[in-house]
């Protein structure tokens, strides 16, 4: 296996806090999970692997090869926002085929990518609807499938769960298991709820204020927490099922 | 079947009117075998007829029989000819049908209004204008045709006091509180109490009293005689004059506002508040105080009138260079404010995602930002348009020649006088209306910044 994505040592001041130390290395098909409190640096750190910082402490690496002087469109990563980040102006399809133009690949190639992109996420329907008339789940989907369209070298998820309701939510999240599983795509997955990447995930580390405080497996983390914030965060969610369960056998 | 009050009633309006007519005929007052006195005899007759067995209204029956006979016996004092007492009689059981329809199913407070209006028009036409009996008449037709509705008297009332106190504005004034009454009586909202309602009203109040004079213009006589004024050399040239000047200077302005907006909205810098708070200078600026620092930065034997003489082979003074200068200075904000509030209205997260499809920051700026932003920076251009269109005091004193359009009103008022300026600013004032109108609705053809961007389930 060969490390698709290296941070070593990142940093970045912004005005408002900053990132410290962020080091990890992620190999090609990794499913990494990003797990902290709203306002820990998760997205930012998203936004600095896709490149929109150019000022930042540290390096960051695709393949071995030093990303400080690439682009943001030239670093193949598809980045698929909280909101979805659909472009209003433009019917599904257009939005779909936002990115084609600048692919090196040819129009058919391309073309037969984005059927099975299309066919995996089963948005084949959607194709001429405005995205003002999506659900959240399916705009989501076709967010997806619009980054997914370039084929990119890894993908980042910026709370891709957050905010649907509990159907869509279950949906999604196994159409994220299937991506990864058939293009073995090398994807992080930022979020605030641990349940939601315990199946998904292999990798995933914990941020608090702009520091990840801990990074390993899932089962690692899970049964190891290595401090008290960690063990607090993780078993959050298993305390309200305790809790619940103890108030059904009351 | 009737009880015996009724039927009692009944005979007894037959009775008088029977008397009444051979009383009054008596005397000569009445001509006794006149067709139209017969008729409603006889009118009245059939209808105590049917009373009498019970068929048909009563209270209607009743009182179309009191009309009737009232009728009879003074028409001929009311009205001037049997065929205007008869449409008299029926538009007056036609009100009392309409009243007693009123009573029955509606809630008594559409009734006492009926009531009221009716007594109102009668106050106006019959006793404060005299001889207004055929518009009395009318206008009763149309308070029972409204009646059902307090909306619909709101404007039949607009409609009457229009037409009968607000001359010689009356289609003015009607048009305008036309439009207050649409606007408050279609206003909906979560917060449409009474408190908005009358800011609502307030508000709109004063605006139309300060569009009054402008609406005189357009709905009044000088509209009627703009088609001469084509004809004019003079003021044709001056037309061209102002279209050519002020879409060259929007264009200019285009292509430098419309990338410092961009800037400004995507970037935070050391001093941007004063950048920012700098733009709005020429809107600050007296228009003469800036035609004064124009003409001297840019004027003859000035250091920058020099260099743009030997740029253009052009002085400002009086030239169209000139024209175009001080319409850029003073429109420059319009369209800088408004395509920066655009622009700011787009989400950076779209640009960053087209970055990562592969789009360089010129292509997301021009396939995502730029189309999105596009309602905001064409108001904003309409607006710097018109500004630079409209542009006069900087004009008169940098460039009085060549005449542009706002120039031209200034000279025609001088020279020949306020009356024969009329039709010229009617027409200016028409064509700037039309256009701002034209473009208002083509401006909602473009996507806008306030779509969703794909919902929360």
């Amino acid at each position: 296996m060969s490390i698709a994505l290296q941070l070593e040592n990142v940093g970045l001041r912004l005005d408002a806090f900053q990132l410290e130390g962020v080091s990890f290395a992620l190999e090609k098909g990794d499913y990494f999970a990003v797990l902290g409190p709203s306002g820990c640096g998760k997205s930012t750190l998203l936004k600095l692997v896709a490149g929109f910082y150019r000022k930042h402490e540290g390096t960051i690496s695709f393949h071995g090869i030093d990303a400080s002087r690439i682009p943001p469109h030239k670093r193949s990563v598809g980045y698929v926002a909280q909101d979805s980040g659909l472009f209003p102006h433009l019917k599904v399809r257009k939005n779909l085929e936002f990115g084609l133009r600048y692919s090196k690949t040819n129009k058919e190639q391309s073309g037969s990518w984005l059927e099975r992109v299309i066919k995996i996420l089963g948005i084949g329907h959607l194709m001429e609807r405005s995205p003002s008339t999506l659900s959240g789940g399916e705009s989501r989907r076709v967010a997806l499938a619009r980054s997914l369209a370039v084929s990119p070298g890894m993908l980042l998820l910026d709370e891709p769960l957050s905010m649907l309701d509990p159907p869509a939510r279950v949906n999604l999240a196994e159409m994220l298991g299937r991506i990864h599983h058939d293009l073995g795509m090398t994807t992080i997955h930022v979020t605030h709820d641990f349940d939601e990447v315990l199946a998904l995930a292999s990798h995933c580390a914990v941020m608090k204020q702009g520091r990840i405080e801990q990074i390993g497996t899932i089962p690692d983390v899970l049964h190891r927490p290595g401090n008290d914030f960690v063990a607090g965060f993780v078993n959050a969610s298993q305390e309200w099922r305790a809790r619940l369960q103890a108030r059904m056998t009351d | 079947m009737n009880n015996r009050w009724q039927r009692a009633l009944i005979a007894t309006l037959l009775l008088l009117h029977i008397t009444g007519h051979i009383v009054l005929s008596a005397c000569g007052v009445l001509a006794p075998f006149e067709l139209f006195n017969l008729i409603l005899l006889g009118a009245n007759a059939v209808i105590a007829t049917f009373l009498w067995w019970g068929k048909g209204d009563f209270f209607l029956g009743v009182g179309a029989m009191f009309l009737i006979g009232t009728h009879a016996m003074m028409g001929q004092k009311i009205a001037p000819d049997s065929l205007t007492g008869g449409t008299l009689l029926l538009v007056n059981i036609l009100v009392l049908y309409t009243g007693l329809q009123l009573f029955k199913h509606l809630p008594a407070r559409y009734g006492v209004l009926f009531a009221a209006s009716y007594f109102a028009l009668y106050a106006i036409f019959i006793l404060l204008l005299e001889n207004a009996a055929p518009l009395f008449l009318l206008f009763l037709m149309g308070l029972c045709a409204c009646a059902r509705s307090f909306r619909m008297l709101a404007y039949f009332w607009t409609l009457t006091f229009a037409f009968t106190f607000a001359q010689p504005y009356a289609w003015q004034s009607c048009f305008l509180i036309f439009l207050l009454l649409t606007a408050v009586f279609s206003a909906r909202g979560e917060l449409g109490t009474p408190l908005v309602l009358v800011f609502l009203v307030l508000g709109l109040t004063w605006l139309l009293l300060v569009l009054f004079p402008v609406v005189i213009i357009i709905f009044g006589e000088d509209a009627h005689n703009i088609w001469p004024l084509l004809g004019d050399a003079r003021i044709r040239s001056s037309l061209e004059t102002t279209a050519v000047t002020a879409t060259v200077s929007t264009v200019i302005l285009l292509f430098c506002g419309v990338p410092l907006a961009y800037a400004l909205s995507r970037l935070r810098f050391k001093g941007k508040s004063l950048v920012l708070a700098m733009i709005d200078v020429p809107i600050i600026i007296p228009q003469s105080v800036a035609g004064i620092v124009l003409l001297r930065a840019c004027g003859r034997q000035q250091p920058l009138g020099e260099l743009l003489h030997t740029c253009t082979g052009l002085y400002a003074d009086g030239t169209i260079l000139g024209i175009c200068i001080a319409q850029i200075f003073v429109a420059a904000p319009f369209l800088i404010k408004s395509s920066l509030s655009a622009f700011e209205n787009v989400s950076e997260g779209l640009e960053m995602t087209a970055c990562t499809l592969g789009a360089s920051p010129w292509s997301a700026f021009r396939r995502v930002a730029l189309p999105l932003a596009s309602r905001g920076i064409f108001i904003g251009t309409v607006l710097a348009w018109a500004r630079a269109a409209g542009e006069f005091g900087a004009l008169l004193l940098i460039a009085p020649t060549p005449e542009t359009a706002s120039v031209a009103v200034w000279n025609r008022f001088n020279s020949i006088g306020l009356v024969e300026t009329g039709p010229l600013v009617a027409m200016l004032l028409l064509f700037s209306l039309v256009m701002f109108f034209l473009l208002q609705f083509a401006g909602r053809l473009l996507p806008s910044q306030f779509q969703r961007t794909g919902g929360n389930a």
